[in-house]
């Protein structure tokens, strides 16, 4: 039962911590693109519309309305914490495979 | 610490590159003369970084994962879209017949070329020498191969 278990984890470790770390620095590029995605698409629709449409003065009221700062204050720092995360558990998983690696190198 | 550069590269470079432009430049493989340290702290910690990502396949999974989501969000968009389209035609209301608005589609669009780009970045970072890899010609054989024949 200890073996089978055994045999579980060093499975966990091998294949899903790999898959984790990058699934974590997926979300944290995800978040860092989707953030700069809306930005620059809130750019884009302001720019035009400043330039077609409205003026200046219209342009700074509406921009206080449309660009969504609590937004990107929160998008931008989570993206952050998860390419961090995924970074830490990529680190984490590297390092285990070295050790393992280094255990079966070792002479009996 | 000011990096150290290679000789004659003053020539082109009014000044040298900062730790992004040399990055960048690394990752589009720009044969341009880049300042080469290996004590830089910077450097030595993307080499790591590269390192850690190229054990067990970590940053082709994470490739792999970005391209998914980009191709994911546009399909999202599209049956959004399709979605509105088909709504706009069966609906008895009057006021509910606004038609597709491929707006909608602007921020798929942009995530997928986002993803697809910064995959891109990756893949030329991590994997530098797949391009390098061509397929050369069988060599000829010899004379004596064409001796046995008659």
């Amino acid at each position: 039962m200890k073996s089978e278990f055994g045999q579980f984890a060093r499975g966990v470790r091998t294949f899903a911590l790999p898959v984790i770390s990058a699934w974590f620095l997926q979300a944290g590029i995800g978040g860092l693109i989707q953030g700069a995605g809306n930005l620059l698409r809130t750019g884009i629709a302001e720019t035009i519309n400043f330039v077609i449409r409205t003026g200046f003065h219209d342009m700074i009221e509406t921009s206080v309305q449309r660009w969504p700062w609590p937004y990107y204050a929160t998008i931008f720092p989570a993206g952050l914490v998860l390419l961090a995360l995924g970074l830490a558990t990529a680190y984490w998983a590297a390092r285990r495979r070295i050790s393992t690696d280094q255990q079966q190198k070792a002479p009996a | 610490m000011a990096p150290e550069c290679t000789p004659g590269w003053v020539d082109r470079w009014p000044a040298c590159p900062n730790t992004c432009a040399r990055w960048l430049f690394y990752c589009l493989s720009i044969p341009t003369p880049i300042c080469q340290n290996p004590h830089f702290g910077s450097t030595h910690a993307m080499k790591r970084i590269r390192e850690i990502l190229l054990t067990d396949y970590i940053g082709a999974i994470t490739i792999a994962f970005l391209v998914t989501d980009g191709v994911f969000s546009l399909i999202g968009g599209i049956a959004r879209v399709a979605s509105n389209y088909f709504r706009y035609y069966r609906s008895v209301l009057e006021e509910a017949r606004t038609g597709p608005s491929w707006e909608i589609l602007v921020s798929p669009a942009l995530t997928l070329l986002l993803s697809l780009g910064t995959a891109f970045l990756l893949v030329k970072w991590l994997y530098p020498a797949a391009q390098d890899v061509s397929i050369e010609p069988p060599a000829a054989e010899g004379p004596t191969g064409d001796q046995g024949t008659r």
